[in-house]
């Protein structure tokens, strides 16, 4: 991992296009300004990682709810 | 662009023509997350899912969500887009766009995630999943069953 200091105002350039500038720093945190290209999404972890965890539960639950449309269509085309 | 691709209507024993199933390939330029290298998902809409419809990967037959209006669960629901989420799915300011709500189903009850929408583009065929920062609507709301 790079590590580095910055002070109020300064930034950290990422690649092409991606900045990221300390705008103020203290007790309850750092606030930090990000620009990035539009097709780069930009989150807090926290909660890009709870979606994610949302994502892969509900992927996982669909398989045996496919199963049970089947059946469901199955008892239609028995009417 | 690829077209609609659309499956055609099924007789059933009875004889009688089943409504067809619509299917369409959407790109998903960014992927969904946790999903990132699934690009291509088909719209599922039929008369058996519905209120329902399905999202499935083009990209791996094992990958798929159940998705719902969430209009239908949350009649005040309103998210605005920036301009730079309308531009990641190629749409304008007053382009009319699909709202989807993945849906996950476990043992006792089902949820939508009304906090991280699936938003589409339907003149362009491009969607993606984009992720609300603030709590106003929640990552599993509670479908009532009963």
């Amino acid at each position: 991992m790079l590590v580095v200091t910055r002070k109020l105002n300064e930034a950290i350039v990422i690649g092409d296009g991606i900045e990221i500038v300390v705008l103020r720093s203290g007790h309850e945190g750092v606030r930090l300004g990000i620009t990035a290209p539009s097709h780069v999404p930009v989150h807090r972890r926290e909660i890009y990682d709870t979606i994610r965890a949302a994502n892969a539960s509900a992927a996982g639950a669909s398989a045996h709810i496919e199963g049970l449309v089947e059946r469901l269509r199955q008892r239609i085309e028995q009417w | 662009m690829t077209p609609p691709a659309t499956s055609s209507a099924a007789v059933n024993s009875a004889g009688a023509v089943t409504q067809p199933a619509t299917t369409t390939v959407v790109e998903f330029p960014s992927g969904i997350p946790g999903f990132e290298t699934h690009r291509r998902f088909v719209l599922i809409a039929s008369v058996e899912l519905s209120p329902l419809g399905c999202l499935k990967s083009v990209d791996s037959s094992d990958v798929s969500f159940l998705v719902i209006d969430p209009r239908l669960l949350s009649f005040s629901y309103d998210i605005t887009l920036s301009d730079l989420e309308r531009a990641r799915i190629g749409a304008g300011p007053d382009e009319p766009l699909l709202w989807l709500a993945i849906v996950t189903i476990t043992e006792n009850n089902a949820t939508a995630n009304l906090r991280a929408p699936v938003v589409i583009n339907p003149g362009k065929m491009l969607g993606c999943q984009v992720i609300r920062e603030n709590d106003q609507y929640p990552v599993q709301f509670v479908i009532s069953l009963g």
